[in-house]
């Protein structure tokens, strides 16, 4: 049987389609629900796509994060662990919702980033052991915000507990310190109990004539099925 | 029940940095005004509150600005009464 998959749409939500057909792809069934519903039909897994929310008025994600839906979603992951991707500027909904700690801010080079990058696994997030340490995939950012921030006193515990899921990783260099947009310790992805969330996008990676395929293979390890 | 009017201003922490306000900063020394040392971009929210109180307008608009309108991680905020003619 496929697993049935939410995917979000808000106003302005631009990868929702291409979050839908790449799910497809790797064998899943995959259901849009709108920002206004106010629960998620009892799926269990969860993808906040990229795109922008409501024009990113205020800040990226601001208005989304308390978007009906929302309130839906996190009383699923309090109550039931449901499983949440957020991609892009669904990460950016998920810090402004406080599922997720710190925030994105805008780049530090001032510029919008679209372009293909490595990331690497830190930890294994304790939901999906399928992730481990060293782990690399290729794939592409499109973002104006996503330097990750976070309070100096929290950025401890964001390591000692975990958490930090996916950093940036320069292969030529082989540099630990890279970053395409100034995030802090070059932080690419956070992973929480049953939420993870990153700045690159996997469905945009589906293909190797789309540059990349390793877009299937995180987002399989995602949905935990074999492909 | 009167209507207060406030304005908040929300700017990014002094540590955190404002690529926006940087690339506006360098122009405006290419253009050859003197002296501009620093230039940080902010918001500025007006508020027309129905409130029993000019306080009670006030604490609505702390909550508004803690919860909603300021992320904490990145800005501060703060508020103020203003007079209409402002």
């Amino acid at each position: 049987m496929k697993t049935k998959v939410a995917v979000i749409r808000f106003p302005g939500s631009n990868c929702d389609h291409d979050t839908v057909l790449a799910l497809e792809r790797i064998g899943a069934e995959p259901v849009t629900l709108l920002h206004h519903a106010d629960n998620l039909r009892g799926l269990r897994y969860v993808v906040l796509p990229g795109g922008f929310s409501y024009g990113d008025y205020l800040r990226a994600g601001a208005l989304a994060a308390h978007a009906p839906i929302m309130d839906a979603l996190q009383e699923a992951v309090e109550r039931d662990q449901v499983r949440v991707l957020g991609i892009c500027n669904g990460f950016q909904i998920l810090c402004e919702r406080g599922i997720l700690p710190g925030a994105l801010h805008a780049n530090v080079s001032g510029e919008f980033r679209c372009r293909m990058e490595w990331i690497e696994v830190v930890s294994t997030p304790a939901a999906w052991p399928g992730f481990t340490p060293g782990m690399r995939f290729r794939l592409p950012i499109a973002h104006a915000d996503g330097a990750y921030r976070i309070a100096e006193g929290e950025r401890k515990t964001l390591w000692e507990s975990h958490s930090v899921f996916l950093r940036y990783h320069d292969p030529v260099n082989d540099s630990q310190e890279y970053s395409p947009n100034g995030s802090v310790d070059a932080i690419a992805g956070i992973s929480q109990g049953s939420v993870m969330a990153l700045m690159p996008h996997p469905e945009r990676a589906m293909e190797q004539w789309m540059g990349s395929d390793d877009g299937r293979r995180f987002l399989s390890l995602w949905l935990e099925v074999n492909r | 029940m009167s209507q207060y009017r406030l304005r908040m201003a929300v700017t990014l922490k002094p540590e955190v940095l404002d690529p926006a306000g940087q690339a506006t900063q360098k122009v405006v020394a290419e253009r050859g005004y003197p002296g501009v040392v620093s230039l940080r971009i902010g918001k500025l929210v007006d508020l027309w509150v129905d409130a029993s109180s000019a306080e009670a307008a006030m604490a609505l608009a702390q909550t508004l600005g803690q919860d909603f309108l300021a992320n904490p991680v990145l800005e501060r905020f703060e508020v103020w009464v203003i007079n209409d003619e402002d």
